[in-house]
């Protein structure tokens, strides 16, 4: 139950999956759009330190180029002057001023200012490819484009500084290198280079002296942390002949703060309406689910209703046609005992008249007039029965003796084999009409087995009360007619006035009893009448005023009736009713 | 033995005329009402042995025939309907016998002898 509560519909969960996605595509939609602005960013910021970087290196290179050109008008000595003017006219020591001359032994200093060679002496090996590079650079004869290369970056021997150079021939022609350079921190020196704040403040740059932004080439850095990882921009720009690369990456996010909030607040979003449509969805969907509910359970109550009042009203028609059934028959009943005593007292005064030798043919058929006069008798004695209201007479009864006493009354036929099984239990019942009932009941069984056959006879406890089963191993009954057999003139065969069972069902009925009949387990039928020991329904069920003398009752009780089911009433009991419906005490 | 004589009384001609024969074939003097005004009419005229009287009759009926006679002869009461206790115990000993209809012919001519035995001995 709980987990059937707790499980949710699902529409709910399609529509929290759909808005979730939503969330989610609308969360990278928006993310990527933010990522590509900072990317856009941080490439313009990178160029723009590019650009600064450009004009400041420039501005050293424009500088030394305009050392060059006099230079070239200068001997050795007055150069070294102007060298060592240079040298020490800058910020000091760090910046050296070397002028050397190539010889076949190599590059030799023939003037120097600023830490490094003195005069005359030999280029570090390290210097001597940018020398020799500078000294091969092309050039227009006489101009002075394109004079200088980078020195090899190295580290100082305090680890930070680096040293940058720049070297040109000092004219066209001539075997000559001037070499400027300089050392710099390179984690300090971004904030020396420039005043610009831009691109400084918001980046952590990175200033290789080579296109490859490897480490042995790293001048210039904001960041300790080189080479930059994760998202960077990198623009180049040249420096004399040579192409320097310039790394950025962006200390924080340079879009807006909220272009970079956007898909977070999306997102949340996005997930918080997912959870209102989920709840609004399972609210509606639960609501939905309790009205079909309730629906079906006011469908189920209407149809049993319906069912109630269908029952009710067969009830009400059966009862109305049994009713009118009744008033006819106790009309048919009565009206056909005048003619019936008439006829037969015919038929006894032409027995007296015939005289001593009567024809064959009129003793034939006086026999027939009489046995046909008897069965319309037991029609009118049954519909009598059938109409007439008989209260019970309760009184203690031993079941055991009235079966046996019926048994008795109502042998079986030869080729019936009949087992009787009774206990002596006590129940409260008329003793006649139960005795009715069972005559009825057995004669019913003997008579569905025409051609011999078994038939039982159970009579024992049942809960409070007590159960007859009388069963036969006949053809057994349509169990489609099985309430049917009980109504009157209902029968399955073609002689038999159909009220037998009615008659039965009355005074079982009158009894408190109930009784059914249904198909044996291998064949024939099987009758069930259920009596309760105190038979306490017995003065409700019956109802009417007594019309009869109890003498009559007793007589009335003691007649076998006809089958209703089976078919014609036995002879016997055609017989039986003949001479015992006259009886009355005096 | 002289013959005894009976009143038939029934609405129904042929129960009467039946009845009455088989009485007369037995040697009963018969005579027939046709109703209980006919009947109380031939009583008070011609006192009779015995009397086999219908219950159920136009005009006046069996019992009221029984009630409008003080001392009435000997009676068989015969009816196609049961009689109510009631009324059987209130007409007490005013019935001999009660025959209820169908009945055997010989149960009547028991009962109407018996009767007539009755109505001599005293």
């Amino acid at each position: 139950m709980t987990a059937k509560v707790l499980r949710a519909s699902p529409l709910s969960v399609l529509v929290v999956a759909v808005v979730v996605a939503l969330a989610i595509a609308g969360f990278f939609l928006t993310k990527n759009n933010a990522t590509q602005q900072n990317q856009r960013l941080l490439r313009d910021q990178t160029a723009q330190a590019a650009l600064i970087g450009s004009s400041e290196f420039g501005g050293i290179v424009s500088e030394i180029t305009g050392l060059v050109g006099p230079a070239a008008q200068f001997s050795p000595r007055s150069l070294q002057a102007i060298v060592s003017g240079i040298a020490s006219g800058t910020s000091g020591a760090k910046f050296t001023v070397d002028v050397f001359q190539a010889t076949p032994l190599g590059f030799e200093a023939i003037a120097a200012g600023g830490p490094g060679p003195s005069v005359g002496g030999a280029a570090s090996a390290e210097l001597t490819p940018t020398l020799s590079e500078a000294l091969s650079a092309k050039s227009a004869a006489g101009s002075i484009s394109n004079p200088y290369v980078p020195a090899p970056i190295a580290k100082d021997a305090d680890g930070d500084l680096r040293t940058i150079g720049f070297a040109s021939r000092v004219s066209s022609g001539s075997n000559e290198v001037i070499y400027f350079s300089f050392s710099i921190d390179p984690y300090s020196a971004a904030r020396t280079l420039t005043q610009n704040k831009g691109p400084f403040e918001l980046l952590r740059l990175a200033l290789y002296g080579s296109t490859k932004p490897d480490s042995r080439s790293l001048i210039i850095a904001t960041t300790r942390g080189i080479p930059l990882q994760g998202s960077t921009a990198s623009s180049e720009f040249a420096v004399g002949t040579h192409k320097w690369l310039i790394v950025g990456q962006a200390r924080s996010p340079l879009a807006g703060s909220f272009a970079n909030a956007a898909p977070w607040v999306i997102l949340a979003l996005g997930l918080f309406l997912a959870l209102v449509l989920a709840l609004t969805v399972e609210i509606l969907v639960r609501r939905q689910r309790y009205a079909n509910h309730l629906v079906a359970e006011r469908t189920e109550a209407l149809e049993q209703s319906l069912t109630d009042l269908r029952d009710a009203q067969e009830k009400l028609v059966r009862g109305e046609r049994l009713s009118a059934l009744g008033e006819m028959a106790s009309v048919v009943g009565h009206e056909l005992r005048n003619p019936l005593t008439a006829v037969m007292n015919s038929i006894f005064l032409l027995r007296r008249g015939m005289g001593d030798q009567p024809s064959e043919l009129t003793v034939k058929h006086l026999d027939m007039a009489e046995r046909e006069t008897s069965k319309a008798a037991a029609l009118a004695e049954d519909l009598t029965a059938f109409v007439r209201p008989r209260n019970p007479v309760m009184a203690q009864v031993d079941l055991a003796d009235v079966v046996n006493e019926v048994i008795q009354a109502t042998p079986p036929p030869e080729t019936v084999d009949l087992t009787v099984e009774a206990n002596n239990l006590t129940v409260m019942a008329d003793r006649n009409q139960l005795a009715e009932v069972l005559t009825n009941l057995v004669t019913n069984a003997y008579q569905a087995v025409p051609d011999g056959g078994a038939v039982s006879v159970v009579a024992r406890p049942n809960g409070s009360g007590a159960v007859i089963v009388v069963e036969d191993s006949g053809s057994g009954i349509d169990p489609e007619h099985a309430e049917r057999l009980f109504e009157p003139f209902f029968t399955t065969k073609s002689t038999g006035t159909g009220l037998g069972l009615a008659i039965v069902r009355r005074l079982v009925e009158a009894h408190g009893g109930e009784i059914s009949i249904e198909n044996a387990k291998d064949h024939g039928a099987k009758v069930t009448v259920r009596l309760p020991v105190d038979g306490n329904e017995a003065s409700d069920g019956a109802g009417g005023a007594g019309a009869e003398s109890s003498g009559n009752r007793r007589s009335e009780s003691e007649r076998r009736t006809g089958d209703d089911r089976r078919g014609e009433p036995a002879s016997s009991a055609a017989g039986s009713t003949e001479s015992e419906s006259t009886g009355d005490g005096k | 033995m002289s013959a005894a004589e009976v009143l038939v009384v029934d609405d129904e001609e042929d129960v009467r005329v039946s009845a009455a024969d088989i009485l007369r074939s037995e040697g009963y003097d018969v005579i027939e009402a046709n109703d209980g005004v006919e009947a109380l009419d031939l009583l008070r005229r011609h006192p009779v042995s015995v009397v086999v009287l219908d219950v159920r009759m136009p005009h006046r009926d069996g019992i009221e025939v029984l009630d409008a006679l003080d001392e009435p002869p000997p009676v068989v009461l015969m009816s196609a309907y049961c009689l109510d206790p009631a009324e059987r115990s209130r007409l007490g000993d005013k019935v001999d016998a009660f025959l209820k209809k169908p009945f055997e012919p010989l149960r009547l001519l028991e009962e109407v002898g018996a009767a007539a035995r009755k109505q001599e001995e005293p």
